[in-house]
């Protein structure tokens, strides 16, 4: 299957988000930009042709909601509930360090970068929302 | 309710860590006998875990500067250098590290801390932006609050994030500050220099470069990583400290950059401070003079460093990437740093816990420093210690030491040494 440009950032999204793909963009050449975009390319054909991946072309652009809830889930695991409400720092008892780390991650799914200024006013779920919506559009 | 409530979580960590016999951030040494040798009460310690690189806080030609000054120009100078004037020994140090640098400018802050605070703060403005890699020191982190810039960062030692967010910042007004460092403090791995610089050149970005671990480390003279990677010019500014290869206290900036000068009535870290005392000055001077007249005490530290990190991996330990003079081997967690810690403090070795948030990834670090002073037999025995407490305590395996992945992989890349330490 050919890839299409628009799917890329998407491609980039489930391959950076599984550590056996991770390991592997990290032994590759860290400066050859164009050859990491073949690399993903056949990955990601070789992903399709199992049948891996065809959950994410049915789904292209998720929300930025279930973007935030699905990357903190990745950082807290399931073992809180989750709602606009939740307050970051004192529920889930995220450090500075880490909130920023799991901006980081949302940064990239949504290709935008988030001022630290912007992060340090974030109290909660609908907070972080509300600041991505905003740069998001900006952008 | 009371003022401190909101410190609630920090309190309940701290009061855990006083529990203990000693608390590794609440230690105080009775006498120093040497760069690598102290005593705690009547328990003699050997030092590996201070950050004197070239063991320079005891040589007798810098002492003897400071002891000159003092008696010449007295204790402190009681005041600013814009408010109540620099004296002549602060002007001096300036040319010395201009002259070091090979550049036009040098300003010297109070501490290295405020050096960051003073330099980030300022150069950039309220539409510019400071984009600083995710493992930076505290000091840069405060210094790029201090301003009124757009602050983001990118992923640590990463040239291909820092140019996506160069990109998402194309066609946005202000200038674009880019900032590392030379070592990184905590795991002691050293930036990609080159590939970083060719990022910055083709988004039209300044660079800043912390050579605060690297400075009488890295390099042909010993000038830091810019230097080691050939890569100088394309650097516009280097922040540096006193504190550590240099065995003073003080913070720096060099530039090539015409119109410098400004920073010493704009930078309020620089104006609002007092200056530096003239004897730590003076001892300052002398230091840098002992660094590069003795380039025999940065090959010894590169050996000793080498020795101390390979001991470590063979003993099964998972260190940072690269063999610096900052060693750290990544603990499994607080409470395993703490102990392993506790445990080789008792048998006579000082080191350093290290724990999030101040550490990357959530990692808890025991934290050594190697000195060019210390001796072979001060590292084998350290290197000792380490195999008795870390199977003490059931860190490392009782049977014989096995053999890990080293940091000289086959393709010149360096990696973890240890699997896990990836996660």
């Amino acid at each position: 299957m050919a890839l299409s440009a628009e799917f890329l950032p998407i491609v980039w999204t489930y391959l950076t988000e599984s550590a056996i793909c991770r390991e592997a963009f990290a032994a590759a050449p860290k400066r050859e930009r164009e050859r990491r975009g073949t690399l993903i390319a056949m990955i990601w054909s070789g992903l399709v042709e199992i049948g891996l991946c065809s959950a994410a072309m049915n789904d292209p652009l998720p929300s930025i909601r279930t973007v935030v809830l699905e990357t903190l889930r990745a950082s807290t695991g399931d073992r809180v509930e989750l709602s606009d409400q939740t307050n970051i720092v004192h529920e889930l008892g995220l450090d500075s360090v880490t909130i920023m780390d799991f901006v980081m991650e949302i940064e990239d799914r949504l290709d935008i970068s988030v001022p630290l200024d912007r992060i340090a006013e974030v109290e909660t779920i609908g907070d972080l929302v509300a600041t991505l919506r905003d740069l998001k559009g900006k952008g | 309710m009371s003022l401190f409530d909101k410190f609630a979580p920090l309190t309940a960590g701290y009061r855990k860590l006083e529990g203990r016999k000693v608390n590794p951030f609440n230690i105080a040494f009775d006498v120093i006998l040497s760069p690598t040798e102290a005593m705690l009460k009547d328990r003699h310690v050997l030092l590996l875990g201070t950050n004197n690189y070239l063991g320079l806080t005891h040589d007798p030609a810098v002492i003897a500067e400071a002891i000159e000054a003092i008696r010449s120009f007295g204790t402190g100078t009681t005041g600013s250098r814009i408010a109540n004037g620099s004296y002549d020994c602060h002007r001096q140090l300036e040319r010395a590290l201009a002259e070091f640098y090979g550049r036009k400018y040098a300003m010297v802050f109070s501490t290295g801390y405020q050096a960051n605070l003073g330099i980030l703060s300022t150069i950039a403005g309220k539409n510019d932006h400071l984009i600083v890699d995710a493992d930076s020191h505290a000091s840069i982190y405060d210094g790029s609050r201090l301003g009124h810039a757009q602050v983001t960062r990118f992923r640590h030692n990463d040239p291909d994030d820092l140019a996506r967010r160069l990109r998402r910042l194309a066609g946005v007004p202000g200038d674009k500050v880019v900032v590392v460092e030379g070592i990184y403090s905590m795991l002691g791995d050293t930036a990609p220099l080159r590939d970083l610089v060719e990022v910055k050149r083709e988004w039209g970005a300044y660079l800043v470069i912390d050579e605060a671990h690297s400075l009488g480390v890295l390099g042909a003279t010993g000038r830091g990583l810019a230097e080691a990677e050939h890569v100088e010019a394309e650097v516009d500014f280097i922040v540096g400290t006193f504190s550590k290869s240099l065995g003073g206290v003080g913070g720096f900036c060099v530039s090539d950059l015409d119109g410098f000068e400004i920073l010493r009535v704009a930078s309020r870290p620089y104006m609002f401070t007092a200056s530096l005392p003239p004897s730590v000055i003076s001892a300052t001077t002398a230091a840098l003079h002992q660094l590069r007249s003795r380039p025999a005490l940065r090959h010894q530290l590169t050996e000793n460093s080498k020795r101390l990190y390979s001991g470590l991996v063979d003993l099964g330990f998972y260190l940072g990437p690269q063999p610096n003079p900052i060693v750290s081997a990544i603990m499994p967690d607080a409470e395993t740093a703490c102990a392993l810690w506790t445990t080789l403090l008792q048998a006579g070795l000082y080191t350093n816990v290290s724990l999030p948030p101040a550490t990357p990834r959530g990692l808890a670090l025991l934290r050594m420093s190697v000195s060019a002073v210390h001796t072979y037999q001060q590292i084998d025995h350290a290197i000792a210690l380490f195999a008795q407490a870390g199977r003490a305590i059931g860190l490392i395996p009782r049977a014989r030491a096995r053999r890990r992945a080293t940091y000289a992989s086959p393709g010149g890349e360096t990696t973890i040494a240890g699997d896990e330490a990836q996660g």
